[in-house]
């Protein structure tokens, strides 16, 4: 038996001993700022304050002129390439010819790096000349990658796009969500930039919507485990938090690669999961070398909130013009920003006291404050005969802008493999993460939102005004006398909201190798989660005086046993087969309770003592057998054809009806292979496939009967109150929605790879989908679940990649990506040509509908009525009138998506920098509405002096010419008061963007740099995300703020402050 | 080769053994809920008669949006500088509010129950208490939209029909008359009580169900004398003989508790007001002149004046306001805040502070535990007198008889909500009140229905019906300056408008509906009953 390194004390006190050894190194740094550097060939010097540091590195005698030349695999030269000696800075580039000369040592090992080619070392063992060979890194050339279910595959053979996304991309730049890290890295995959902030759930989409009513996201894996990212409950029209899903849990530093399974046919074999793409995770395993290895990461940012608010500055607070001349006019006009010319005169504040009458444009600057992020994680890797091994700890820490509000995760992963014999090999992966967060602050509509304040405060309050929060009879310190509009200190410091959860994940696979062509596997993992939360509304709370306490805990768990045959062979000399067959059962449960009610003693927050606390306990369970085979037949290596099939079994069904088989079929051709091509294509494949799938989760327990439940809710004498539990009507027999999809692509590389294109179109039917379909409240049900609805994806994906530079210590590599989707509704229900979705905020006449024949998720509010000349129409009262119906105004996603990374490396140094972009989306903004009714938009400083004259005509077709009070005016506009014909046209808003995402400029030192430290690799970057906006059409406010993660998109109201980090990472090997 | 073999069956075996065993057992069958063949519908009636109270989701839902914010301002019960039936303005989601609500509440489960318990014979009481209890529920939606689904009503599940036919109001009324006059007769006195204290109106009493269904059925009589005399005299006979309510004991009365935060047991018209009132309910002027023109001691049990903003519900600060007669003040329909088209200091007397202005009592009304009033004793007098008035009860009491009897029982019904004055007082009050203010047959039928306005304070779909019968009391229609507002041209709305919903879902049975409405659907066109 091999000795086991984890358990080894000695082995403890070495990595102790190393991270002392880096901490006192840190330090002296942090102490002593580093003043310049000078590097040589042989020493490196850093001076600080304090002095001069110097590290030498001898070198031996006996140099040796060596001379040689660089090719690739065909014998063409390769002009630039770098030529080093490992562990040294010395080094050349190859000349025009290829050709090198370098002086060395007899026992050292070259290094020869070229872009776009894989890094080789070779020993100079005396030898004077070399022709040093390089294989283009290009993934087409018989790369292996990791398909569903984990099965290996030559990249060349697969009919089907995949993208692959090295760990690194996601760590420099980090987001505690891993979704927001894959904004615009991936043609195809559209991540909805949420406005709930760093704490807040993300929408991924691939390749469009796949329902027209579920909130569907892709299914992740990580390492075979499938993985629940529910979102734990979002704001909705009455406001609320948003407590975020899983993606947080997933340590970037843990992370090897990302696969994205885009098409159906890459995903077919997860059944009736995959329909919605898959994202595979791969996490670092044991090292490759044999030994210890140590890496340390940290990576600390600030964040800052980026101020887009342009508001009006000319008139102050008050109404009708006026300027307040009391405090109760004060409070009257918390939020009112229509009164008289700011002139810096005198005027009371909410505390009584004389202060000029001037605008206070900090209000955001006053209020929030600079967040601090890090991270920081230390792995342990070691390898020795028989297996390896990987332990990743986590440590993050963020404060964030709002007071009082952050987070804390600590995780441990542990990843390894042995070969308990020759044949019969073990792996084993366990991951625990516990994460806390803090006062998620709340969106959309009050009570409860300090955004809302901050936003919609007069723009002569003071918001330092509120700093004492509360009175001294214990209640809340209001800015006016709307109960509903609180106060942003009393918020901050003593709204209290936690959400802690923890995640288990864990996998064990034993695999048995029958022959060497054929090996069986049996897998058990299971995935689970906690989510504990609870929610203080305080004592004294203008809207509820006595507090109010709130908390629940669910538990998620899904287990997986599944089998996996696999078998692999090479038929005769052209031939070869890799097949598999398998099965999986998948169990499920979902256990939630909770409790809430007001508080009793007053500031005593806690279950005992609340008034009433009925528990609310829930409960469900299901489960999904399934069997499945693939396989993969080539001819000569360069004609591939799949055929995979898998059958599902739904205990969420009726049994009469519970069977499913989602088949696929995809070929490649790899004709550059098959044909001679000119030299300039290096590489040319072609690809086709189709494939049918479902969606995850759209079939819940429990959905075919109608049932009674007894109301917990109600408390009244002992008595116990029962209702029909179902407000839709239940359906017997319910199947899971239907997706099928043809893909064809393309895949080119010219110039030795110097220049590649990745290309797909694909046509996405959904049918069957599962609607609600809406029925006359006067049937006593507001819907009834029906396989009703049918919707298309059609879009097309790019990939350019290339080096436009490519020398031996410089090189540019740049990749452009694009995907446009075209997302139509072509069926609701019978006779139904309208779905409504959701009316996610209360404000404002506004919903978001699905129209037969329109772009996926309408956004659906009142017109401007105009006449045939396109003049607006004006009633009597010179107010404008409204269209009579609700109508379209432009779907909420976006049709176009899209990124463009860039990467230069000059020697050491190395910059990254990405864009992403989006197009063609609309955005309804409610705080630009509420911005009008306030008179705080720029827009609202017209007619101020005698009256606003709208443009256009009255009924009779002459010219509108009455003038009505500006404050009037906007307000009836914006929905402001009694006046229900808010007209949503003047706040849909084009929501295209582009964003400079992220930068991040680093330093390595090499291994010479490092001959005398422990350190075999020490990198140092400063980073920057959020960093510009480079394209807007949103007054105030960044057009990613998306209101919540579901299907209702394109609304923003009261979005979490769009925010800019900075800062720096640090990573260490030992 | 043997062992791989083996290993390879064995594998298969095993993999066959957890993939193909279909039957996954009652896996589907919800631990948390009950099915029909268990369910007990006692349960479900006490579901029925809360819910029906307007606050079925917990969040005040539609007594905010259709009781009040439109109600109870159409009536000048109210005055609000905030709310759109304060000047006829058009909010879907507030006049959608009791429809939505209440067929998808209390009329799906009691239509439900009706269904489940019809050939069930143990359950008879319940039964036909389920089908006097639905007669009212459906009453009071079509007095407010006019013609509405009834025969096709909530039957989503039972019959899968989700879009259903609206009935004409005539044909609803003839059947519900015909429900209430069967149902009251099949009920069985003698029979054991198998509700008890889960209804929470009357406690499973049959013989008070009994005296509700005739009274009811007062109501639909009385709501008939424009269109068809006849009927009305034939049915508002037969609720007489047949034995309506004429106590205060015998009133349907749902009993709230105050709850502090949301929740469906607070009356939610009362949560609504505590804690809105001094921003949004304001007592209405012409509810308040009422008042004081005749003198009324009831003035105090109504309206209060609170001053202290800062004093909100739920803090020690909580101010029930000055109740002092004296001091009480209407404030005028139509108005706007300070800033707006209409200012609210345009009213001549205008306090100076809209803090000054009365709102609904807290001692009373404006609270979480004031209970809610479907169908009392009084208004039953009041039809009584209306019709004796009419000459249609021969053999009955005096008109005036009846006004006194309805007057006393308005005076002492204050009791049951909190009034502090005893039961005697309250009647030599009512009695004091009669000889200020005589009733005079001349004009009896305002006078009855004044009163009867009065009375049914809160309950304001009743109040909304019964002023679109009568024309009482007289109220200042409110004509607002903006058209984006004002939608009926300064009328008072004779309906609610049918939900939007309906237009875009159930359009061929609502194109049908609104094609029989002289003026198509629109707030100022007229139901069936209320004849110009």
């Amino acid at each position: 038996m091999n000795k086991v390194y984890l358990f080894d004390i000695k082995c403890f006190q070495a990595i102790f001993l190393k991270a002392a050894i880096l901490f006192s190194f840190l330090l002296a740094f942090a102490v002593f700022p580093v003043t310049g550097a000078d590097m040589a060939c042989n020493a490196v010097s850093f001076r600080t304050e304090a002095g001069r540091f110097v590290m030498n590195f001898n070198q031996s005698a006996n140099p040796v002129q060596l001379k040689g030349r660089v090719t690739d695999v065909n014998g063409e030269p390769l002009p630039g390439a770098a030529v080093y000696i490992r562990g040294t800075q010395t080094g050349v580039a190859t000349d025009i010819s290829g050709g090198f000369s370098i002086l060395v040592e007899s026992g050292s090992i070259l290094s020869v790096t070229y872009a776009g080619f894989e890094k080789k070392e070779i020993a100079v063992n005396n030898k004077t000349f070399l022709v040093i060979e390089l294989k283009p890194v290009s993934s087409n050339l018989g790369e292996v990658v990791v398909t569903a279910l984990g099965i290996k595959r030559q990249e060349r053979s697969l009919g089907y796009s995949t993208t692959q996304i090295a760990g690194a991309n996601l760590t420099e730049s980090r987001t505690p969500n891993l979704a927001t890290a894959l904004s615009g890295q991936v043609a195809g995959v559209s991540v909805a930039g949420t406005g709930t902030g760093p704490n807040g759930s993300t929408r991924i989409t691939i390749r469009g919507n796949t329902s027209l009513t579920a909130g569907k996201t892709p299914l992740y894996i990580i390492d075979g485990v499938p993985f629940e990212t529910t979102n734990q409950g979002q704001s909705g029209q009455y406001g609320g938090q948003d407590s975020g899903d899983l993606l947080s849990t997933i340590n970037p530093d843990d992370i090897e690669s990302i696969n994205v399974l885009k098409g159906v046919a890459a995903s077919a074999l997860y059944g009736y999961r995959g329909g919605n793409g898959v994202i595979l995770i791969t996490t670092k395993s044991g090292s490759t070398k044999k030994g210890i290895g140590i890496e340390i990461n940290n990576n600390t940012t600030m964040s800052q909130v980026i101020d887009y608010r342009d508001y009006q500055y000319v008139y102050g607070q008050g109404s009708n013009g006026k300027k307040p001349t009391t405090v109760a006019d004060i409070l009257n006009t918390e939020y009112s920003s229509w009164g008289a010319p700011i002139d810096g005169s005198m005027v009371v504040n909410i505390l009584g006291k004389q202060v000029p009458y001037s605008s206070h444009k900090d209000n955001y600057k006053n209020f929030y404050s600079t967040g601090v992020n890090s991270q920081s994680s230390v792995s342990l890797s070691g390898k020795n005969d028989n297996g390896s091994f990987r332990l990743g700890l986590s440590n993050a820490n963020s404060k964030e802008i709002i007071p009082l509000s952050g987070s804390s995760q600590q995780g441990i992963n542990f990843n390894s493999t042995y070969n308990l014999t020759s044949k019969l090999h073990l792996a084993f992966m366990a991951n625990y993460v516990n994460e806390l967060v803090k006062n998620r602050p709340s969106y959309s509509d009050a009570p409860g939102s300090l955004i809302a304040t901050t936003n919609y405060l007069a723009n002569t309050y003071d918001i330092r005004s509120l700093k004492q929060a509360v009175l001294p009879n214990g209640s809340e310190q209001l800015p006016g006398t709307d109960l509903y509009f609180d106060n942003p200190y009393f918020i901050a410091h003593y709204f209290k909201n936690t959400t802690e959860r923890n995640r288990y994940t864990g996998n064990i696979t034993l695999k048995y190798d029958l022959t060497n062509w054929m090996s069986i596997q049996g897998q058990v993992n299971r995935n689970s989660f906690t989510n504990d939360q609870s929610n203080i509304t305080p004592t004294g709370t203008s809207w509820s005086p006595p507090g109010f306490l709130s908390v629940s805990s669910n538990t998620d768990r899904e287990i997986n046993a599944s089998f996996l045959l696999d078998i692999n062979k090479k038929l005769g000399k052209n031939f070869a087969i890799h097949a598999n067959i398998g099965a999986n059962h998948q169990d499920n449960t979902y256990k939630s309770a909770g409790t809430s009610g007001s508080v009793n003693i007053p500031g005593v927050y806690s279950v005992n003592n609340l008034l009433t606390f009925p528990y609310n306990i829930g409960f469900s369970e299901s489960k999904v057998n399934s069997v499945y085979a693939a396989t993969d037949l080539s001819f000569k290596n360069y004609l591939f054809l799949t055929l995979t099939g898998r059958n599902d079994w739904f205990s969420v069904l009726n049994p009469k009806s519970d069977s499913y088989f989602y088949p696929s079929v995809a070929s490649s051709f790899v004709f550059s292979d098959a044909f001679k091509l000119p030299d300039w294509i290096t590489f040319g494949k072609i690809r086709a496939s189709y494939a049918q799938s479902s969606g995850a989760g759209d079939t819940n327990p429990y959905q075919l009967n109608l049932t009674y439940t007894n109301n917990q809710a109600i408390v009244y004498n002992g008595l116990l109150f029962t209702n029909i539990n179902q407000s839709v009507v239940p359906n017997q027999l319910l199947k899971p929605l239907s997706i099928s999809e043809t893909e064809l692509g393309l895949n080119m590389a010219f110039l030795n790879g110097r220049i590649s294109i990745d290309a797909a179109v694909y046509n996405k039917l959904t049918k069957n989908d599962i609607l609600n379909v809406t029925s006359s409240d006067a049937s006593g049900y507001t819907g009834a679940i029906e396989n009703v609805g049918k919707l298309r994806n059609r879009g097309l994906e790019l990939l350019l990649s290339g080096y436009p530079v490519r020398t031996g210590s410089f090189s540019w590599k740049s990749a452009l990506n694009f995907a446009t989707n075209s997302s139509k509704v072509l069926y609701l229900s019978p006779g139904a040509t309208n779905l409504q979705l959701g009316t996610p905020a209360r404000w404002g006449t506004f919903s978001i509908n699905q129209i037969v024949g329109k772009q996926y998720g309408q956004l659906v509010g009142y017109r401007y009525q105009r006449d045939k000349s396109g003049n607006k129409i004006f009633d009597d009262s010179g107010l404008p009138v409204r269209t009579n119906d609700l109508e379209p105004m432009g779907s909420g996603v976006y049709r176009v998506t899209g990124g463009f990374s860039n990467e230069f490396r000059y020697k050491n140094f190395n910059l990254s920098v990405l864009l992403d972009y989006k197009f063609g989306a609309k955005i309804y903004s409610v705080t630009n509405s509420v911005l009008y009714a306030n008179g705080l938009s720029k827009q609202t400083l017209a007619g101020r002096v005698g009256g606003y004259i709208g443009k256009g005509v009255k009924a009779d077709g002459t010219p509108n010419t009455t003038a009505v009070p500006s404050q009037v005016y906007f307000g009836a506009i914006s929905g402001a008061g009694s006046a229900t014909d808010d007209i949503a046209e003047e706040f849909v808003y084009d929501a295209s963007f582009i964003k400079l995402r992220n930068i991040s400029f680093g330093y390595t030192f090499n291994e010479a740099a490092l001959k005398h430290t422990p350190f075999k690799s020490l990198t140092f970057s400063i980073v920057g995300r959020n960093l510009a906006i480079l394209l807007k059409h949103t007054p105030n406010v960044d057009p990613e703020s998306n209101l919540t993660s579901d299907t209702n998109q394109g609304v923003e109201y009261n979005a979490y402050p769009p925010i800019r980090n900075i800062g720096f990472n640090i990573n260490v090997k030992f | 080769m043997k062992t791989y073999l083996f290993i390879l069956i064995g594998s298969i075996c095993l993999l066959l053994s957890i993939s193909c065993n279909k039957s996954f057992g009652p896996l589907n069958i919800d631990p948390n809920s009950v099915n029909s063949k268990i369910v007990q519908y006692e349960k479900v009636f006490s579901q029925v008669e809360l819910t029906a109270s307007g606050n079925s989701d917990g969040y005040t839902y539609e007594d905010e949006r259709s009781n009040l914010a439109y109600c109870s301002l159409l009536i000048q019960h109210f005055s609000s500088t905030f709310y759109p039936g304060d000047k006829y303005s058009y909010n879907d989601e507030f006049i959608t509010a009791f429809w939505s609500r209440q067929f998808t509440n209390p009329m799906k489960n009691n239509v439900d129950l009706v269904i489940n318990l019809k050939n069930n014979p143990a359950e008879k009481n319940l039964y036909n208490i389920g089908r006097i209890f639905k007669a009212f529920l459906f009453q009071r939606m079509t007095d407010l939209y006019g013609d509405i689904p009834y025969s096709q009503a909530g039957l989503g599940y039972s019959q899968l029909i989700k879009f259903p036919e609206y009935d004409k109001q005539q044909s609803i009324y003839a059947d519900l008359l015909n429900e209430l006059d069967d149902a009251a007769s099949k009920l069985d006195v003698a029979a054991a009580n198998t509700l008890n204290a889960q209804d929470i109106i009357f406690g499973g009493d049959v013989s008070k169900w009994k005296k509700f269904a005739y009274s009811e059925m007062a109501r639909l009589a009385m709501r008939m004398t424009k269109v068809d005399p006849v009927n009305a005299q034939k049915w508002i006979a037969k609720a007489y003989t047949g034995g309506a309510m004429t106590l205060n004991s015998d009133n349907a009365i749902v009993n709230h508790i105050a709850s502090p935060g949301v929740s469906p047991v607070n009356n939610g018209s009362g949560y609504v007001l505590i804690t809105q009132d001094n921003q949004n309910f304001k007592m209405s002027k012409t509810f308040i002149d009422f008042f004081k023109n005749h003198n009324d001691p009831r003035l105090r049990y109504y309206a209060t004046v609170t001053v202290n903003q800062a004093g909100l519900y739920g803090t020690a600060d909580f101010d029930l306001g000055d109740t002092t007669a004296v001091n009480q003040q209407g404030m005028p329909n139509g108005l706007d805040p300070l800033g707006g088209l209409v200012p609210v200091n345009t009213d001549p007397a205008y306090p100076g502070n809209i803090l000054l202005y009365s709102i609904p009592n807290r001692y009373l009304f404006a609270k979480a535990d004031a209970p809610t009033f479907f169908l009392t004793a009084a208004e039953t007098q009041f039809y009584f007198a209306e019709a004796a008035e009419r000459g249609w009860l021969s053999g009955g009491a005096t008109a005036s008889i009846f006004y006194q009897l309805g007057l006393e029982l308005s005076f002492s019904q204050l009791i049951q909500t909190g009034a502090d004055w005893s039961n005697a007082t309250a009647v030599a009050s009512a009695d004091a009140y009669l000889t200020q203010n005589p009733y005079n047959s001349a004009s009896g039928i305002q006078q009855i229905n004044e009163q009867y306005w009065v009375t049914v304070f809160m309950d304001e779909y009743e109040a909304f019906a019964n002023w679109r019968r009568t024309g009482f009391p007289t109220l200042i229609a409110i004509n607002y300056p903006s058209m984006a507002v004002n939608k009926t041209g300064g009328t008072i709305p004779r309906r609610f408008t049918y939900p939007k919903t309906e237009v875009s879902i159930n359009n061929t049975n609502y194109s049908a509906a609104s094609a029989l409405l002289s003026g198509g659907d629109k707030l100022t066109s007229r139901m069936w009953w209320d004849k110009l």
